[in-house]
Formats: structure tokens, C-alpha cells, sequence
């Protein structure tokens, strides 16, 4: 598969070359204990709790709680759970949220931001499970201090070092292996968190080695490779201050040959992360916060294929610098800041040789820019209402140098400067125990792109700032719900509405004719969503379940797209639902199961075919107008905790993924056969799946 | 056991491939013209019927979608007109083509193509431009045993012209028919262009006789130097353009995860789809 779809990706790029952040769990604790609220426990009652519509939060125990795969207990697996996101995406690392698209998510793991929280094409998340404490997701309706994007924002944080957790733990899984170190000092001054995590396929390689020649052992011939390390420390100054340094770093390397097409091809991606934060108590009730970020993420393709050769890369890098001040008064928490940031990015560069022809394409922007906040989360006197109104004012300058057809902006100038004033209103009810309405309306504006390439997922994307151009996307959201809490059902209902302006959808020219600017290569378009997600959770003895259901719909129109008719977008998925069931019967065995359906994500396939001069040519009436089968899956895990006088716990995982073998969909393609009768003509259409059923053993132990 | 647990991990990470029905969403049959006329030669025009991309063809159902049976005129804007007469040709599909016998097309003249069919009346208009002005084909040799073919063409005082390159090779067996990158818009006077002839496939040969493809796996830039190739350029007017544009674009990105298709096919076809066509031919080239 990935031979094919490498090929795929060299002939493409080949043929068509010429032509804010704040410590919301901190926030929200803060809040309950000045509100003397109950400080929430699990799931469903921080959905319960929060004020705001459509936020969830998982604890390292539900991460691990679900099946594992390849001998792994994935992060961003667990978030796909949550309702309202699509909870499958086999082999694409996109994350969907609520009508919004992949790049449309704010990735931020222990306030540092990460631009592609995936390896292994999607299949691993960059989050190490095990140095995990807890992630929370904000669904489109967020603090201002946590705006930035148009469809969520999910904060994944470190685990906070307590007797319970500290140790070094390691998991032995199938392809990858992972430890974490978890301590605090005597003192209690000196925290750590450090996670790493390795993948030893080449291993693989060597060992079938005896057994199979070199020619056909796939893993000696296809190097892949990942690897992640990250971590916090944090130091208590004093009783006033509080240090902390994170770092991620996370690298993707495949190597592809193939000695019979003449293909060598090298793929590659990564994150690197760094945040130094200052936290200090001011007085009583005041607290202030800054930090200092930098993070960047790359990805890049080099190839060879008879006489084509292919460079492609594509880089950003951001400086971020973060002020905020949280004043706490009776019934109010007010939070002010000031942000401040600078982008390097290089979305495409990208050289390409035949013989001796040599085409090139490098472009580069430079942004900059300011954000001020303001957020109040106060109480109604009744102590029933909770409200939060918020505002976001962002200057965002695209600098020079730039140009485009006859304009030429010189390197101390500023091209363009876009202004945006982001306004949060929310409001949640509790008119009796256990029951609760709320409302949030987010008016969310982005200004960087996410720009996927394909119609295939692809390990590298571009992301695209700004620019004078390309117009800063925004949306609209209005979520509603009613969440009720009992000892005998949880459950809750939430319904949205988005409409969602300059939309991007990158299209690399399709003619001969040249276009002035790489800018031009982007259409800009307008979004609608909707949709309606249920939640249900049971426990009762030793068993539990958990029920979400979703039913989502995601449109798009562009003016060039078929003359603007609306269209469904890619993956408007219209039914998305998962089940999933525990059971502890003892101390010594955990069962879980998890099975989910999801319709199939769309395309654009011809609708009708007809002849001239002897070929086969298109007709086409709608945009994405063809969709795929269902997705559905069901996975089953089981933990065995053993006894050990050695470790303080130690666990062998046995997990099946895909039980029945489902063949799922992960392309789409057509072939036209020609029958061994004269006129005999048949268009068939296939699929590609990845994954068919994959049993895996792994093992976590703690020292 | 390590070679048990490799392949059962093999398994797992390759991926498979299926055959899976896809649902076909309604599709309207339309009327296909496919429809020429070169200057100083006959009106061609072939009439099928578009088809559901999902469908399968045989050879009964195939013939159902040839259109045998309309009444086609061509009207020339100098007052002239005709109606054209329905010719069989087994060498090209679809078998029947319906021509002209006695006008040909004249430079600067517009031809009126009207259809009556099934109580329609289907029509398209093209005009054809002055022919390029021709300086050779040129042979660049790459290896033993292939080269790839340039010509020239010599730019006049028109600002802008749109040219459309055919092909034939005789190793293949092929027919006449459009380059890979067939259609080109040239602006500016005065300028000596160099182009490149793009290989295409020409699938109705497989509707012949399966015969064997000299060229698989051959760059489409590269032809073997014992065929011998005749290159055909014209120049089309800018409506035409514009459909030849983007029935090739759609060709070309078909295949391509990089672009999709984002305007579908135009046509100059009122009532139907394809294209009319007005070329105004240089003489054409033969190699060696």
C-alpha cells in the first residue's frame, strides 16, 4: 500500500509540477473552588459541569481504557471517542470536529503547540500514553484565552507527579516501544515528566532476514522509522513562583525503493517544541502567567523514478510569547492578556528535474502579530447560572518580502495587516441536582491554514499563514445542550450550528496556463455544519458502557468549484457511532470492548463517461457527489495485571483489532478493463483498506 | 516462530485491495457530439450517447449508445450549407460517422452544426482560425532507440492564439488523435515557440483488436526512433479552447491525488455535451 500510494504521490507532484493559552484545568478548579463548586471527577460530569457546551475531558485511566493497537493505547484514539468527532479516520491523521476540517484544531500538549500530532501516517498519535495525565477538548466554543481555531481546541497535559503515579513505566508494544519517568522530589520543588517512545520495524527486518530473501523481506527494503521525546519540569521557586520547561521532539523517516519501477523515495516529518513558563501569585487573588514558546514542524519528500527526480518540502516555525493575569473576585474570575507571535513558513518548496529540465517552486511569508484578551467567568448571585463573555482582538501582519504579479513589498514593510475581534458568550444552568442547560455562541477566527494536498491523505500537509492573498478563516458557532446526571443514567444531548467563511482548498493548477502567485493555487469558499450528539453512560456491578452517537453534516461551496453549488464536503460523515463496553470482574482481569460505525467519507468520481476521438473522457455533475461504503469495527481487549514482587505494576494487554476482519475503506479508485471481446468495456471500482484484523501483545510494566 | 509472528505482522501492516460496489448517483444520459472541421477539409461528426460511469459495456449494450439515426446540417456563414452524410468506419469509435461530401472548411468562416433528433434540436457554432505558420519538426535523439519530437511554430502578428496538436503513430497503430498536452494558448506576437509532442494513449484501439503497445511504460515524452510519427497542428478559436482546455485538464488530473477536477467538462453544445470544433491545420509533418 504504501508503495503504491508513494507512487502515486511522485507521479502526481511529478506531472503537475510545471504546469492562548492558559492552564484550563487550573482555570476551571480555580473557578469550582471559588464558586465552591464539587471539583469534577470524571467525563460526563466535567460535561456535566463546564460552562461551556461541547467541552470534555479524559483522564489517563479512560486513555487506557480503550483497546490498544499494535500494542499501544493511542491519545487521539480516546479523543476520537468523544462525541462530536469523528471517531474513525483509519490512516489519515486528520481530526474532525463538528463540520471542521483537519487543520481547523488546536493541538496544544502542555501549552506548547503541535502542527502534526501524528506519526506513522496517522496510525500513532505523538502524545506519549503513558507520561499522559489528562486532555481536554473545547469543541468549537472556548475561553478567548484558548481561541485560535475554528473547530476545537484540545489540551493535552503532562501527568501531575503524585506518589500514586511516580516511576519509571515502560510498554512493550508490538512495533513501538514507550517508557516514561514520573517523579517529584522530597521536597516537592523538583517535578519531571519525560516520555519516549521508539519504533523498531528495521528490527523486524533483520529478523526475518533468515527466512526470506532480501527481495522480498518488505521491511528490509522499506526503512520506516519514528521516534518522540518529551517532557516538563517544573520547579517551585518559592511560595509566589512556579518554573516549568516542556519540550516535545518528534521525527517520521520512510524510506521507500523499489528496484524494479527504479523508485527511491524518502519521506519524512516531525515537530520540535520548547516552552519556558513563569507562574506567580499576586496578592490573594491574583495570579499571572507567561510564557515563552517556539515550535515548528516540517515534512518533506525526496524521490527518484527512472529519469524524474522530486525535492519537496515544507516548513513553519512560530516564536510565541504569553501574558496573562487572572484576577479572582467573589462570583468572578477575569482573565486579560496580551500574546504576542512571529511565523516563518515555507509552505512549498519543491524542485523537480527531468533529464535536464529543472522546474522550482520555493515560497516563503513572514507574520506577525498581536492578541489582547479579556474573559469573565462570573456566578449569578442565585449560585444556578454560570456565565463567561469574552473577547479576542487579533492584528495579524503579513510581512514583507512579498510579491505578487506587479507588487513587490519590500523586507521592512508590511504587507497587509488583517484586524479580527473574536467575541465568546456562554451561559450554563443547573435548575435542579443533576440537570443542567447550557448555550455557548463563538465567533472563532484562524489565522493559519492547514492546506491538505491531497485526495488521498498524505503524511505531509502544508500549513499556510495569512497572507495578503489568503484571507484569515473564520466561523460562527452556536451550541446548545442539556445534560443530565444521575446514579442511573448519564447522558446528554448537544446541538450546533456553524457557518464558516474563507475556507481554503489548495488545487495545484490544472492547465498550462501560468498563475501569477502561489497564492493563486488556493480557492477560497464558504462552510455550513450541523449536527446533533448524544451521549449515554451506564455502570452498573462490574460492568460499564458508553454510548455516542452523532449525526453531523458538513457542506462546502466555492465559487470555482462547479459554479459554487454547494457540495458535501469530504468528510461529512453523516452517522458517526461508537459503543464502547468494560468489565472488571476481578483484580486481576480488565475486559473492554469497542465497536464503531461510521458512514463513508466522499469523493469526486465522474458521473458519466463518454467518447471523443477515440478516448474515454468525463462527465462530471457534482463535487464529492460518489460516497464509500460504511466504516465499522469492533475491537476487544483484555488486561491482565500480574502479580510481581519486582514491579509495582505490571500488565500484559492482548487486543484485537477489526475482530471480524471488515475490509474498511481507505481509498477509492476505478479501473476500466477491456473484455477479450471486441466492444467489451467494464469500469470497476475498488478499495484500498489498511487494516485487516491485527491481533498484538504488549506489556506495561512500573518500576 | 519468528517467521510465523513476522508474516502475522506482515498482515497486519500491508495493506489489501478489494472490488467494492459503489453506489452510482442518477446520472442523466446526455447527447455527445464529438464534431471537427479542418480548414480545407470535410466536416466529421460523431454522435454517441453519454453512459453512467458505473455501467459496463459489451458489445450489444455498446451499440446503444451510437446515434445512427439523427439529421445533421452544417451551415457555413458565408450562405452555404449542407447535410451531412451518415459513412461507416471500422477503424474508429463510434463506427458511424456522419461528413461532409462537398463543403470543406474555409479559413475565417463560422459553421453552424445543427442536430434534429428525437424532436431536438441540438446546435454548436466554431469558427476557424488562420493556421499557425509552421518551422519543421525537429527529431532531438535521447538514446539508441528513442528521441522525442519538437516543432516549431512562428508567431504573427495575432495576439493571441490558441493551438491544438495532433498525432498518429504508425507503431502503434493509431489513428489521428490529441497529444497528451494537446491545446495550448500563446500570447504575444511575434515569438518562435518550441513545443514538445506529449504521447497518448488511444483507447478505442482496444476496442479493435488488442494489439501489441509498443510504448508501455515508455515517458510520454519519448518515441521510438524506427516509428514513424505524423504531427498535426492547428489553431482553434477561443471557445474551443476552452472546452479542449478542460476535457484534457480533467484527462491529465484524473490520475493525480494533487488536483481534482473543480469545474467539470465545458461545452460549446447547446442540448449536449462534446465539442465542435474549427481547426485551421498546418500541413502536416511526417517523421522521418
Amino acid at each position: 500500500m504504501n508503495r503504491i500510494f508513494l507512487i502515486v504521490v511522485f507521479l502526481g507532484a511529478s506531472f503537475h509540477l510545471w504546469g492562548m493559552v492558559g492552564d484550563s484545568l487550573a482555570v476551571r478548579d480555580t473557578l469550582h473552588r471559588e464558586l465552591k463548586e464539587v471539583r469534577v471527577e470524571d467525563e460526563s460530569q466535567l460535561r456535566f459541569r463546564s460552562t461551556f457546551a461541547g467541552s470534555d475531558l479524559l483522564k489517563a485511566k479512560d486513555i487506557r481504557s480503550i483497546p490498544s493497537f499494535l500494542g499501544e493505547k493511542d491519545v487521539l484514539r480516546a479523543l476520537r471517542l468523544l462525541p462530536g468527532i469523528q471517531s474513525v479516520s483509519e490512516g489519515n491523521s486528520g481530526v474532525y470536529v463538528r463540520g471542521g476540517s483537519a487543520g481547523h484544531n488546536l493541538f496544544l500538549l502542555d501549552e506548547m503547540e503541535i502542527l502534526n500530532p501524528n506519526h506513522l501516517m496517522g496510525l500513532f498519535s505523538v502524545f506519549n500514553p503513558l507520561s499522559v495525565g489528562s486532555l481536554e477538548v473545547y469543541k468549537g466554543n472556548a475561553p478567548v484565552q484558548l481561541q485560535g481555531r475554528l473547530a476545537s481546541t484540545v489540551l493535552v497535559n503532562s501527568a501531575e507527579p503524585d506518589e500514586k503515579n511516580s516511576g519509571l513505566e515502560f510498554n512493550l508494544g508490538t512495533i513501538s516501544s514507550t517508557l516514561s519517568l514520573i517523579r517529584k522530589s522530597k521536597d516537592g520543588r523538583l517535578s519531571l515528566v519525560v516520555g519516549y517512545r521508539r519504533s523498531y520495524l528495521e528490527a523486524l527486518g533483520m529478523l526475518a532476514s533468515p527466512f526470506l530473501k532480501d527481495e522480498n523481506n518488505y521491511f528490509r527494503n522499506n526503512q520506516y522509522f519514528f521516534e518522540d521525546f518529551n517532557g516538563k519540569i517544573g520547579y517551585h521557586l518559592n511560595a509566589k513562583t512556579n518554573l516549568s520547561l516542556s519540550w516535545y521532539t518528534g521525527q517520521d523517516n520512510f524510506h521507500f525503493r523499489d528496484e524494479v519501477l527504479q523508485y527511491n523515495a524518502t519521506t519524512d516529518w516531525g515537530n520540535q517544541s520548547i516552552l519556558l513558563k513563569l507562574d506567580r501569585t499576586l496578592g490573594a487573588q491574583q495570579t499571572f502567567h507567561s510564557s515563552i514558546g517556539y515550535t515548528n514542524t516540517h515534512s518533506g519528500l525526496s524521490g527518484q523514478m527512472l529519469e524524474n527526480s522530486l525535492n519537496f518540502s515544507s516548513y513553519i516555525e512560530q516564536y510565541q510569547w504569553k501574558n496573562r493575569l487572572e484576577i479572582r473576585r467573589e462570583n468572578h474570575l477575569i482573565q486579560s492578556g496580551v500574546e504576542l507571535f512571529l511565523q516563518e513558513s515555507t509552505p512549498v518548496k519543491m524542485s523537480m528535474s527531468y533529464r535536464s529540465d529543472t522546474a522550482l517552486q520555493h515560497h516563503r511569508f513572514s507574520n506577525a502579530g498581536l492578541v489582547v484578551f479579556l474573559g469573565d467567568h462570573f456566578k449569578s448571585p442565585s449560585g444556578k447560572t454560570l456565565w463567561y463573555g469574552g473577547l479576542r482582538a487579533t492584528a495579524n501582519a503579513s510581512l514583507g518580502p512579498y510579491s505578487y504579479g506587479t507588487t513587490i513589498v519590500a523586507s521592512d514593510k508590511i504587507a497587509k495587516i488583517w484586524w479580527n475581534v473574536s467575541p465568546v458568550l456562554s451561559v450554563s444552568h443547573f435548575p435542579q441536582s443533576g440537570r443542567s442547560i447550557k448555550a455557548s455562541f463563538s465567533m472563532n477566527e484562524q489565522n493559519i491554514h492547514l492546506s491538505s494536498l491531497s485526495s488521498i491523505p498524505l503524511p505531509f500537509d502544508l500549513w499556510v499563514p495569512s497572507t495578503p492573498r489568503l484571507q484569515p478563516e473564520t466561523a460562527d458557532q452556536l451550541t446548545l445542550g442539556y445534560y443530565v446526571s444521575n446514579d442511573v443514567l448519564n447522558w446528554s444531548v448537544e446541538g450546533y450550528v456553524k457557518q464558516m467563511h474563507h475556507q481554503q482548498l489548495f488545487n495545484v493548477i490544472t492547465d498550462n496556463t501560468f498563475s501569477q502567485g502561489f497564492e493563486d493555487q488556493f480557492l477560497a469558499g464558504k462552510g455550513f455544519s450541523y449536527g446533533v450528539d448524544l451521549t449515554a453512560d451506564k455502570s452498573w456491578g462490574i460492568y460499564s458502557a458508553k454510548v455516542r452517537y452523532s449525526y453531523a453534516r458538513s457542506f462546502r461551496s466555492f465559487p470555482e468549484v462547479m459554479d459554487g453549488e454547494w457540495f458535501n464536503d469530504k468528510y461529512d460523515r453523516p452517522h458517526d457511532f461508537n459503543l464502547q463496553f468494560t468489565a472488571k470482574p476481578n483484580e486481576t482481569w480488565d475486559f473492554s470492548l469497542l465497536w464503531t460505525y461510521a458512514s463513508g467519507c466522499n469523493l469526486t468520481l465522474p458521473s458519466g463517461r463518454w467518447w471523443m476521438s477515440g478516448m474515454i473522457m468525463n462527465d462530471y455533475d457534482h463535487f464529492n457527489g460518489f460516497r464509500l461504503p460504511a466504516y465499522h469495527r469492533l475491537d476487544v481487549s483484555a488486561d491482565w495485571h500480574l502479580k510481581s514482587r519486582v514491579f509495582k505494576e505490571s500488565v500484559l494487554n492482548f487486543s484485537i483489532v477489526n475482530l471480524y476482519n471488515r475490509s474498511n475503506p481507505y481509498f477509492a479508485y476505478f479501473r476500466v478493463f477491456m473484455g477479450e471481446n471486441r466492444y467489451n468495456l467494464q469500469v470497476k471500482s475498488y478499495q484500498i483498506s489498511l487494516f485487516p484484523i491485527i491481533p498484538s501483545i504488549s506489556w506495561r510494566f512500573k518500576i | 516462530m519468528v517467521k510465523r509472528l513476522y508474516y502475522l505482522l506482515l498482515l497486519g501492516l500491508l495493506s489489501c485491495t478489494n472490488q467494492i460496489e459503489l453506489e452510482q448517483p442518477d446520472y442523466e444520459t446526455k447527447l455527445v457530439v464529438d464534431g471537427y472541421i479542418e480548414s480545407n477539409g470535410f466536416a466529421n461528426v460523431y454522435l454517441t450517447k453519454s453512459s453512467p460511469f458505473l455501467t459496463e459495456y459489451d458489445s450489444v449494450s455498446i451499440r446503444e449508445s451510437f446515434v445512427n439515426f439523427a439529421n445533421v446540417t452544417l451551415i457555413c456563414s458565408n450562405g452555404d450549407s449542407e447535410q451531412l452524410t451518415l459513412f461507416r468506419k471500422n477503424t474508429f469509435f463510434p463506427p458511424f460517422v456522419y461528413k461532409s461530401v462537398r463543403m470543406k472548411g474555409i479559413v475565417g468562416e463560422t459553421y453552424l452544426l445543427k442536430i434534429s433528433l428525437e424532436g431536438k434540436i441540438i446546435t454548436a457554432i466554431t469558427t476557424i482560425p488562420k493556421p499557425p505558420t509552421l518551422l519543421g519538426l525537429q527529431m532531438d535523439s535521447k538514446s539508441d532507440s528513442s528521441c522525442l519530437f519538437k516543432f516549431g511554430i512562428f508567431r504573427d502578428t495575432t495576439p493571441v492564439s490558441y493551438m491544438f496538436l495532433q498525432f498518429k503513430s504508425m507503431l502503434a497503430d493509431q489513428n489521428m488523435h490529441p497529444a497528451a498536452v494537446p491545446i495550448y494558448k500563446v500570447d504575444g506576437p511575434n515569438t518562435m515557440l518550441s513545443m514538445v509532442v506529449y504521447r497518448s494513449e488511444e483507447t478505442n484501439l482496444y476496442l479493435a483488436e488488442m494489439k501489441i503497445r509498443p510504448y508501455s511504460r515508455w515517458p510520454k515524452t519519448l518515441f521510438s526512433k524506427k516509428d514513424t510519427v505524423l504531427v498535426r497542428v492547428g489553431t482553434v478559436d477561443a471557445v474551443s479552447y476552452q472546452v479542449l482546455k478542460s476535457i484534457f485538464a480533467d484527462q491529465s488530473v484524473k490520475d493525480n491525488p494533487f488536483a481534482f477536477n473543480s469545474e467539470g467538462i465545458q461545452t460549446n453544445i447547446v442540448g449536449g455535451i462534446g465539442r465542435w470544433t474549427g481547426i485551421g491545420v498546418a500541413p502536416l509533418m511526417v517523421y522521418p
